[in-house]
């Protein structure tokens, strides 16, 4: 199908989807308003960087927008011509994003290739620059509308889809660093006491890696130093409470196969543990880990479930789960 | 439960985002939000505009959840309360204000709600294109405004620089075609936020990447266009003050220097507030108690010179030659 011709198919929805708006009242398709849809950003899996480079050249053949280019015009050109090389023009604008970079259903391994060395300056690069010249400005996009309302209109169609595309792409970047924010801060959270609360503002501050980035979200890590008084362990055949004090370093899981809850959290949980655990050789469920013969050991947790080994103890192995038992306190 | 970034069909070519201020949205949900004042301000308009919410008190309730957070209000309430220096409203000041600035102390909350931000605004413009393009409009051609208050400033302030000087949102003004049409700040804090942050300067994480805090000052972020002039954020940015709301930078009547927001191009609406009774410094300590800015707190005997609702009123004039 030629790059016209599946514009012009896009119009012709378009306008169906506007006279069918028109007739509705006001109100009504207020009512209706929400969401708004993503037929739009669906023209990204038809259109292709061809059609993208041939409305390009269209507008860049306008007598007006040659002027007020001047000199620009050369450089925007070689760069809108790679987008018409035959070895990529094909591809729909969806692989711009990286996504889907063999959308293109019948496209050969060897064109894939090919697409990705042709691709080496990236194409998405050539779709700003198209931008910044042709679409940001308002007195190119007024002269471009009134030089020739027809050639502007398929050009507009493409830019958009494509920077709807873009719009798409970046929103759901945010929405995933929030969701790992959110693993981290939110509701299933292990809460903080008050030295974790000092410790975690000095290694945010201090220490690389535990800072959250603008660019990637959150830091899956997190400095644990909790009195921990509910452990417990097995003497003598008899369950016995053991309090002790835990110093590691909490690891999130970030991504949609972590953080389930229920039987699933088990498997797949939100979070992993490591680091050492001082116990008294006293059991007891509010006892002073440094009381009587304190012993060092370690512990390792997995999701909620965590489990310590002193070697040397009555009760070396001690189990527990993640609670705070004194909110802010431990 | 996921962030979903709210998305609606443009009736026509404009909308608008309301960003609330602290604690207004977790109990009351979208109430906590002065649409029925944005409506009657509109008239007949209101209906042609596409009226977005950015509701991010629960990620405030992470963070309360998660840590202990007097500790910080603490902090902020001794600086706001030696830059008042009035020991009659030092402590209320100190509270009042405590609550809007504690965010510049904890970088994750800040950042998290900047995500929120960013992927609503991402929104809005697919949005706009979703709803303009097959209508036969241009979405270059849309208008999109915001309108904050009071903490939602702070937030609007940051999301805005990082438009446009991070890429990767697409939402430059110039690059991506995402100039706003206007901007409005109600009772913003930015200033006092960065004053106060500045006396504490060494607690406040990461603060080079606060736009709030950088040395150059505040102003209206703009892209740089070669052989052109830079190309702002926005084409209005308005800030609506009240002579009685500290939190704007008002102390009964008297503009501080320290905490007035006061930018280049940057449009001023004041409010002309007053305090009723014979102690002035009494009448603003109960009007500040009596509804932390909350919706509907202006609707009690002593109206709270920081309520929105109030601000929106005040201001319908102008809002309906903005937007409509």
């Amino acid at each position: 199908m030629s790059a016209y011709l599946q514009i012009t198919r896009c119009f012709v929805a378009s306008a169906t989807i506007a006279v069918v708006a028109s007739m509705l009242p006001l109100s009504e398709a207020r009512a209706q308003a929400a969401p708004a849809g993503t037929a739009v950003l669906a023209l990204a899996d038809s259109l292709t960087l061809g059609d993208y480079c041939q409305a390009s050249r269209d507008v860049m053949a306008l007598d007006t927008v040659r002027k007020l280019l001047g000199t620009r015009v050369v450089e925007l050109q070689s760069n809108v011509d790679k987008l018409c090389d035959p070895r990529v023009a094909a591809f729909t604008l969806r692989t711009l994003t990286g996504d889907q970079p063999a959308a293109f259903a019948a496209v050969a391994r060897r064109q894939q290739e090919a697409y990705h060395e042709v691709a080496r300056v990236p194409l998405r690069d050539v779709t700003v620059l198209v931008d910044r010249e042709l679409r940001s400005d308002d007195d190119m996009r007024r002269a471009i509308r009134a030089a020739s309302p027809t050639t502007a209109a398929p050009f507009v169609t493409v830019t958009e889809v494509a920077r709807r595309l873009f719009l798409e792409e970046a929103g759901a970047r945010s929405v995933k660093h929030l969701a790992n924010y959110e693993r981290k801060l939110g509701p299933q959270a292990p809460q903080l006491n008050g030295v974790e609360v000092l410790l975690n503002y000095t290694a945010q501050r201090w220490i690389p890696g535990f800072a959250p980035s603008m660019k990637r979200g959150p830091s899956p890590l997190e400095v644990i130093a909790n009195y921990v008084p509910g452990y417990a362990s097995s003497v003598d055949r008899k369950a016995v409470a053991v309090s002790a004090s835990e110093f590691g370093v909490r690891r999130y899981l970030f991504g949609d196969r972590w953080g389930k809850t229920g039987t699933e959290g088990i498997i797949k949980p939100a979070y992993w543990s490591l680091g050492a655990l001082v116990a008294s050789d006293k059991n007891g469920a509010l006892s002073w880990p440094w009381d009587g013969r304190a012993r060092t050991g370690v512990f390792v947790g997995w999701g909620e479930l965590k489990v310590g080994y002193i070697a040397g103890r009555k009760g070396s192995v001690l189990v527990t789960r993640q609670v705070q038992f004194i909110p802010y306190a431990f | 439960m996921a962030f979903v970034p709210e998305s609606l069909n443009w009736p026509s070519d404009r909308a608008v985002l309301l960003v609330h201020g602290i604690g207004n949205a977790s109990g009351n949900g979208d109430a906590a939000f002065p649409r029925a004042e944005l409506e009657a301000a509109l008239g007949g308009s209101a209906a042609d505009i596409a009226i977005y919410t950015l509701n991010y008190d629960f990620i405030n309730d992470w963070a309360a959840r998660k840590l202990n957070l007097s500790a910080a209000i603490d902090t902020l309430g001794r600086a706001i309360a030696k830059r008042y220096n009035n020991p009659g409203l030092s402590e209320t000041l100190a509270e009042y204000c405590g609550d809007v600035l504690w965010p510049v102390l904890h970088q994750d909350t800040r950042l998290a709600i900047r995500e929120a931000y960013m992927a609503q605004l991402d929104r809005i413009m697919s949005d706009c294109i979703e709803s303009m393009l097959p209508k036969g409009l241009d979405p270059r051609d849309a208008r999109v405004s915001i309108i904050a208050h009071s903490l939602g400033c702070f937030h609007t302030y940051e999301a805005l620089h990082g438009a446009v000087n991070e890429p990767l949102h697409h939402l430059q003004p110039f690059s991506h075609g995402a100039q706003l049409e206007s901007v409005v700040l109600m009772a913003s804090p930015v200033k006092l936020m960065r004053t106060i942050a500045g006396d504490i300067d060494k607690l406040v994480p990461k603060a080079s990447e606060l736009a709030t805090m950088n040395p150059k000052g505040l102003f209206i972020p703009a892209e740089a266009v070669p052989g052109k002039k830079d190309k702002p954020v926005t084409r209005k940015f308005i800030s609506v003050l009240g002579t009685q709301d500290p939190v704007g930078g008002h102390l009964l009547g008297k503009r501080n220097a320290w905490a007035f927001m006061d930018m280049d191009q940057q449009e001023t609406h004041f409010v002309a507030q007053s305090l009723i009774g014979p102690d002035p410094e009494k009448a603003l300590a109960l009007a500040l108690n009596s509804g932390s800015g909350a919706i509907g707190a202006a609707t009690s005997v002593i109206k709270d010179p920081h309520s929105w609702s109030e601000y929106m009123n005040s201001q319908s004039a102008m809002l309906q030659k903005l937007l409509a």
